[in-house]
């Protein structure tokens, strides 16, 4: 603990609230975004889920998780919003309505696309200074793989305390991290308003359609962007090594997709750790992503 | 003995780095430097003794020990038969084996609390080697592009063959680092001319110059290494290192691919809860100097997290 408390907050972003998790001051901002989005993933995430590495951070800087669209406290209109293009336009409005000005996004899982988006197409007056994926189910290639398991077969008829406390056993190589506190934050985020708002817009059989096509149109666009253009600025990637959900060997393959990135760009793999790395080593992943956080910023200054 | 020598000529010394000093370790007067506080940080560069095409020195630190000082007592040193060390007197000497009893020594000699060691390429093996023997001395270890610690085959023999210059050339010189390097004009002139001095020391043609006459590479140091290999990566994969690892690597090393680190962290990881791997893209053997602000930062965070005596 650093004596920094993390506040949660709702703001009001184009006449909606998006609810973040924040602690520090400044224009410059680390910004978490986690996986599990509402529409994409198989397990269901929040903002909660980067507490403990907010609270491990060093007390300098700004460092906001953000609820995404559809998910803990940011309630969807319309299924458009679940879009990875949709969550990376109100990211980057968030931002925005929040003052900041330099960005290192973090995206974990499918998020990781939305973090490596809002890079390409950050709104006016913001400026991406790096990109950091983790365990990055959104943006690595699988191409013609087998579908995982991991969570196929949820407890049946125990509730949502059940169901998320075996999402993230299940998603974990350590699950000492598991704790109640987390279980019922995103357990009562299961059963709360965005939730309910993000269900009643994919219920429509064409939005559930269009929201599969969108996650493959997205990655899509991600891999012809690598291929043809290359990133222009630092991207680090992290991996846990026991991730159950994609192996090494993918995070391996990302790390060559992205090679055509002009700036830095690392490949890191931390041991005994599955899909939740920030989580199950808080410590592991800060000592790369505050150092990464600090060069990225300043490179983006030095540019100014 | 010999003491007065060093006290009436002026040491030699590499111009990035910090004043030097010597210290006799095994029966070698051994050349070394230091800068900065804290947890003490020893490095071990890569090659070996014997070779007359590049020579590398504990100049090869520079920019680590520009960086990493500011946060760790950071010390470099040079190994036995090369930079401005000693050569070991007799031939059954001139092993690898040597090498880590000397690095050993020289924690011993200077008296040193648990170290972190930074070794690579054949420093790799040196650390981990020393390590292994003696976990006492040692806090914690990074291990960067080694291809004789890893399993599986090195292409470096194959990429460093019959080098199309002279040797005690500077063109010799300059290939070699550049077959190394992802971007080659990162071999600087200040690095060649380091390397160059060394090379052309009447004391380290002597020593390249018996190790040549006397086969000593291909009849022992060689040998003598593969079979001690074979002994560590067995040691590695029973799970007798239980010191926080890192292994990092530059990502187009032709001498040493990546793979090789991915299998290394695989056999280390399988025991070493804290192992972490980190790859970083566009940069050959010497992630170090090519990417000395990333190195000089992933390296000290994981210095600064490694200890158990953190509160």
């Amino acid at each position: 603990m650093t004596g920094v408390d993390v506040v949660e907050r709702t703001v009001e972003v184009d006449g909606r609230p998006v609810r973040i998790l924040e602690r520090g001051s400044g224009t410059v901002a680390t910004v978490l975004l986690h996986g599990g989005m509402a529409g994409h993933g198989p397990w269901q995430g929040a903002a909660d889920l980067w507490r403990p590495l907010m609270e491990a951070m060093a007390p300098r800087g700004r460092v906001i998780a953000i609820d995404l669209p559809g998910c803990g406290g940011s309630p969807i209109a319309d299924a458009a919003e679940l879009t990875i293009a949709g969550a990376t336009e109100r990211v980057g409005a968030t931002l925005r309505a929040l003052g900041i000005e330099v960005a290192v996004p973090v995206g974990h899982g499918e998020a990781s696309l939305v973090a490596l988006l809002l890079a390409r197409r950050p709104p006016e007056g913001l400026s991406v200074g790096g990109v950091t994926v983790i365990a990055a189910t959104g943006a690595a290639p699988t191409s013609d793989g087998v579908s995982p398991v991991v969570l196929l077969n949820p407890p049946s008829a125990q509730g949502a305390a059940a169901r998320t406390r075996w999402e993230l056993d299940r998603l974990s190589s350590s699950a000492a991290h598991v704790t109640d506190d987390i279980v019922a934050a995103l357990a009562r985020h299961a059963d709360g308003a965005a939730r309910a708002s993000a269900a009643e817009a994919l219920s429509h059989p064409e939005a559930a359609i269009r929201l599969t096509t969108d996650l493959l149109g997205a990655k899509m666009d991600f891999f012809a962007h690598c291929r043809d253009t290359g990133y222009d600025l630092p991207i680090s990637i992290l991996w846990g090594s026991h991730d159950p959900l994609l192996t090494v060997a993918h995070g391996d393959g990302l790390f060559a997709l992205l090679s055509t990135t002009s700036e830095e760009l690392d490949f890191n793999v931390l041991g005994r750790t599955g899909h939740l790395p920030f989580r199950e080593d808080p410590r592991a992943v800060l000592r790369i992503l505050e150092p990464f956080a600090t060069r990225s910023t300043r490179r983006w200054e030095v540019a100014r | 003995m010999s003491a007065p020598v060093r006290e009436t000529a002026p040491l030699p010394r590499y111009p990035g780095l910090p004043d030097p000093r010597t210290i006799e370790v095994n029966g070698l007067d051994t050349w070394y430097a230091e800068q900065g506080a804290g947890i003490p940080v020893v490095f071990v560069y890569g090659g070996n003794f014997g070779s007359p095409e590049s020579a590398p020195g504990a100049y090869a630190w520079d920019l680590a020990v520009d960086g990493l000082s500011r946060r760790f007592r950071t010390i470099v040193y040079d190994k036995p038969a090369q930079g401005f060390t000693a050569a070991p007197v007799k031939d059954e000497d001139y092993t690898m084996e040597t090498v880590v009893e000397h690095l050993i020594g020289f924690i011993e000699a200077l008296g040193l609390p648990p170290v972190h060691l930074v070794g690579h390429s054949r420093g790799g093996y040196v650390v981990t080697r020393a390590t292994l023997l003696r976990q006492d001395l040692v806090r914690s270890l990074t291990i960067v592009n080694s291809g004789t610690l890893s399993p599986g085959i090195g292409t470096n023999e194959v990429i460093l063959a019959r080098p199309p210059h002279p040797p005690y050339s500077r063109e010799s010189i300059r290939w070699v680092y550049e077959q190394y390097c992802h971007d080659r004009t990162a071999v600087t002139d200040a690095w060649v001319e380091q390397s160059y001095e060394i090379l052309t020391r009447p004391e380290y043609r002597q020593s390249v110059e018996r190790i040549q006459r006397n086969l000593l590479l291909p009849t022992q140091f060689l040998p003598g290494l593969a079979r001690d290999k074979r002994e560590t990566l067995q040691w590695l994969s029973d799970g007798r290192l239980q010191r926080p690892c890192q292994i990092v690597w530059g990502r187009d090393d032709r001498t040493a691919h990546p793979d090789r680190g991915h299998e290394l962290f695989r056999t280390v990881s399988a025991n070493e809860r804290r192992t972490v791997l980190n790859i970083v893209d566009k940069s050959g053997h010497f992630p170090y100097r090519e990417h000395p602000l990333w190195f000089n930062d992933t390296v000290g965070a994981f210095i600064e997290e490694a200890g158990y005596d953190r509160s």
